[in-house]
């Protein structure tokens, strides 16, 4: 591992400082399990300043809002938010997208805010490979073996997948975001958090926090009355894997009338891709099994898969049809 | 840290397949973005200047260009060629990419001291080139505003960054 520097501030603003101080050199260090694989595999882009947050107390936390919404404190282990009645109760696909992340030692050390920040999995930048993400010069990914931990939906630059689920699961409730910067608080839709692929202080990630900023808070409104939602994963293996395909669904129900949806899909593509158009056309139509033959076709129309990822936007259909069929009882 | 002011295509492989194929979809919009972003635009071809000229006239592409250039002035050196329309449009060659599919190009772009960039429209091909050195390569010519940026930021080694 290349030599490190730790801070350990006790506030927001203190961690805030230290890290405009040292721009892009320094990163927020939270679960670790993300930002530590990343040093020890060497990668060029890794910190060499690391601002551990975790004594910084008032950042983890499940509580009830006054409104009938949720606020998740970033610090909240995924392990916390599985165990949580109030989420299970609440949001149900949140529980179950977050409990299928990874293996239960790690839920116990990963964060929200690490789920929804972390850097891409793909093979050739965790392998060191001198790729857009680690200070090289092209995606090795799109033309390498791209069939698990690439986008089937195009790219810029870097073709490698949005690897979060939770992000796939808080979307369609609406989730927003608080972030603390240099100048105060700001708060964004989470679906807005993480853009897909950009340029932010010169270097190529899938969220737009910058280096000198914290996402602090996760809010998720209250749910909508007669809500269905669906959660389902598609992974390589049964447990402890990436998502080649997942589907986040939730509907808001009129008896079989559908009065209003989100489709998020997961694991195909540089961010979660909110699918507007197949949202459209169910709004107002009865749920039944011809309205999910005549939807699917429209979903996805856009992909554009590489050499052996074409099989991901079979898969994201699937998972459409499956969820939509599931939610009709 | 590296600006880049100009771009010179190779029509054949960055373009378009076949000068008598239609250009590809997104030529146009990554065209107009470049141009947008003020940037010298230079269409430079092993071929014949007619044909070339011709391309770019009838596919509608030729307003985006600055200048043509080709090898029939240079006796076939490419490295030259690329050498004489930098020359021509008074840009330094460290400041210009050369979008190229072929170990030849590369090649050339190196022999001009420009950044060759590769277009990697066939995958398995794609990964042998690299082997060339490209200074950089992309999927789609829709992605090179956002290399030009990235350069610019000066994050890739390859360009003198990182």
């Amino acid at each position: 591992m290349k030599k490190i520097a730790v801070y350990r501030p006790t506030s927001t603003d203190e961690a805030i400082r230290i890290l405009s101080s040292h721009g892009t050199e320094a990163a927020v260090y939270a679960g670790g399990t993300d930002l530590l694989v990343r040093l020890k595999n060497r990668l060029k882009q890794a910190p060499a300043y690391l601002v551990d947050i975790k004594k910084i107390n008032d950042l983890r936390y499940i509580r009830e809002d006054a409104n009938g919404g949720v606020r998740i404190g970033a610090l909240t282990k995924l392990a916390e938010i599985v165990d949580s009645e109030l989420i299970a109760k609440r949001y149900p696909m949140v529980s179950k997208a977050i409990g299928m992340i990874s293996s239960p030692e790690l839920r116990n050390a990963s964060t929200l805010g690490g789920d929804l920040l972390q850097e891409v999995w793909c093979q050739y930048l965790r392998g060191g490979y001198s790729c857009w993400r680690n200070g090289g010069y092209l995606c090795y990914g799109a033309i390498g073996d791209n069939s698990y931990y690439h986008s089937a939906m195009g790219g810029r630059l870097c073709y490698a997948v949005y690897p979060g689920d939770a992000a796939t699961a808080l979307i369609p409730y609406d989730a927003t975001v608080k972030l603390a910067t240099p100048t105060g608080l700001q708060e964004l839709s989470l679906e807005k958090l993480v853009p897909g692929d950009m340029m932010v202080d010169g270097r190529i990630q899938s969220h737009v926090v910058r280096h000198n900023e914290i996402l602090t808070e996760i809010f998720l409104p209250a749910p909508r009355p007669n809500a269905r939602t669906s959660f389902e994963k598609l992974r390589p293996r049964g447990v402890w894997d990436f998502a080649m395909a997942a589907l986040a669904l939730n509907l808001e129900m009129r008896g079989s009338v559908i009065d209003d949806a989100r489709v998020v899909f997961g694991g195909i593509a540089g961010k979660p891709v909110r699918e507007r158009a197949v949202e459209d056309y169910l709004r107002g139509k009865t749920l039944d099994a011809a309205l999910i033959e005549q939807v699917v076709p429209r979903a996805l129309t856009n992909a554009a898969p590489l050499k052996y990822n074409a099989m991901k936007i079979e898969m994201a259909k699937g998972l459409l049809a499956s969820g939509l069929d599931k939610l009709r009882t | 840290m590296t600006h880049i002011d100009a771009i010179i295509f190779e029509p054949v492989g960055s373009l378009t397949d076949s000068l008598l194929a239609p250009p590809y979809d997104d030529a146009r919009p990554a065209l107009t973005e470049l141009k947008a972003l003020g940037l010298t635009l230079i269409a430079a071809s092993l071929l014949p200047q007619n044909e070339l000229t011709r391309f770019l006239d009838s596919s509608g592409l030729r307003g985006f260009f600055d200048g043509v250039s080709t090898v029939e002035a240079t006796r076939g050196d490419r490295g030259a060629m690329l050498r004489n329309a930098l020359d021509a449009a008074q840009i330094a060659p460290d400041h210009a990419l050369f979008i190229t599919d072929s170990a030849d190009g590369l090649a050339a772009a190196r022999a001009a001291g420009v950044h060759g960039i590769l277009m990697m429209n066939d995958p398995d091909e794609a990964m042998k080139l690299t082997a060339h050195n490209p200074a950089g390569g992309i999927v789609s010519l829709l992605e090179l505003p956002d290399l030009v940026r990235f350069v610019s930021a000066g994050h890739s080694a390859h360009f003198g960054g990182g």
